[in-house]
This record gives structure tokens, C-alpha cells and sequence, in this order.
């Protein structure tokens, strides 16, 4: 799982390895994380998701080994 | 595409440099863009700005967001580098070549890339400055959207 610019800092480090239940959605990964980081609940509208450096949906299911980025607004240029 | 013709790294670049690399003997136009470090934003003053950037997924958006623009204006090539890193007032954050046979397809395929990029290309800036620092939100959030691009 990565994590970039203020979610980073959020959460203090820009890379963990989870493992997720059978069936676990993008956005029970995000969940989880916000019950250790509670900062992070109210920046989901905000966030998008990629998964193996491709757009994903909240609603996608990773596989064993997949990256998955949280991405926050970007501001790129 | 070749690798050096889209690239994301802390080296300082120019756009007279991406020029030389898009240059085509059918092309009769190149149109090249760059982004400099501002020294303010909105009413505050900026320093300098720290980019950071999702590297490889990066580059997987830039290509295909260069494909998109070589299609629609059948454009002879694109060349893009964005930097990360610390970047002062002055420094060029982005630089982006377009060679196309007439100079409208390049016009228009450099603007729309520079519009994708800073849409859809996992990079985020933060802007220090004497009143502290801010993560920038990014087009769709800021209000000097309009003075951005121009």
C-alpha cells in the first residue's frame, strides 16, 4: 500500500504491507487504515484509488501481491 | 516511444532541450511549454515548492496521455519531463515538446497535454513559503485556476 503527500505525512510512513480478508474492497483497506489514523476518515470524498498504477474504484478487490495507492488531489505542472 | 522522451526525475530540464529531442524533418512546427515556480500563491509568498510524484505511475499516464495527443492531432512527437525534488522560484517544474507537420495540431496538442497532466498525473506539490506550508490542491480546488494556465 502507498501513500503520498499528505496522506503520507498522515500516516508517517509512505509504504505498508497489509493483508486483507477475503473479498476486502479498496475502500475496507482505507477504512482500516483510518481507524489507526482517524485524520484520514474525513479525506476520502477527496481521495482516488490505483491499483498496480492503474485508476481503480473504491469498490475493486485486490489480489494477493497487487500495489494499491491512495491518492490524494493532485497538483501536478 | 522511446524511454527519454517521457521521463519524471529531480534533474533540472529545459524545454529548448525537449525541442531538440522532438525535432522531425517532416515536422514544421514545434510548440514547446514550461512551468515555472511562481513566488506566491493567491496573496502568500512561496519560497520554494516540494514535488512529489507516484514515479512509475507517472510515467504510465504520461504515455498514454502523449498517445491520446499523437493520435488526435497526428502529432510527429511529444516529449515530457516533470521534476520532483525541491524547486525554487524560477525553476522549471514542467517541460513538454509537440512537433506536428502544421502549427495548429502542436498548439493544441501541447495544451491539451499540460491540461491531462495536471489533471490526472499522480504528482502533488506542496508550497513552503514564511507563513508556513500547504499541500496545493490542485486545479479543480484552487481558485486561480485561469491565472495557472495562462
Amino acid at each position: 500500500m502507498l501513500l503520498f503527500a499528505r496522506l503520507r505525512e498522515i500516516c508517517g510512513q509512505s509504504r505498508m504491507r497489509v493483508d486483507l480478508g477475503e473479498g476486502a474492497t479498496v475502500a475496507d483497506c482505507f477504512a482500516d487504515l483510518a481507524d489507526s489514523f482517524p485524520e484520514l476518515g474525513g479525506l476520502r470524498e477527496s481521495v482516488l484509488v490505483a491499483i498496480n498504477e492503474e485508476y481503480a474504484t473504491w469498490t475493486d478487490c485486490p489480489s494477493e501481491g497487487d500495489t494499491v495507492a491512495f491518492i490524494p488531489p493532485v497538483s501536478g505542472g | 516511444m522511446s524511454e527519454n522522451l517521457i521521463s519524471v526525475s529531480e534533474d533540472p530540464i529545459s524545454a529548448q532541450t525537449l525541442a531538440g529531442l522532438v525535432a522531425r524533418d517532416a515536422a514544421g512546427a514545434i510548440v514547446t511549454f514550461e512551468g515555472t515556480v511562481r513566488d506566491h500563491s493567491g496573496k502568500r509568498a512561496t519560497e520554494y515548492l516540494e514535488y512529489e510524484a507516484y514515479d512509475t505511475m507517472v510515467i504510465k499516464v504520461l504515455r498514454e496521455i502523449a498517445a491520446t495527443a499523437k493520435e488526435r492531432w497526428s502529432l510527429s512527437e511529444v516529449a515530457v519531463h516533470h521534476r520532483t525534488g525541491r524547486l525554487i522560484v524560477g525553476e522549471v517544474s514542467v517541460a513538454i515538446a509537440v512537433s506536428a507537420e502544421h502549427r495548429d495540431a502542436a498548439f493544441s496538442g501541447c495544451r491539451f497535454i499540460i491540461d491531462e497532466l495536471k489533471h490526472a498525473a499522480p504528482i502533488w506539490k506542496k508550497e513552503v513559503g514564511p507563513d508556513g506550508s500547504e499541500w496545493v490542491s490542485g486545479p479543480t480546488a484552487g481558485s486561480d485556476f485561469g491565472e495557472e494556465i495562462s
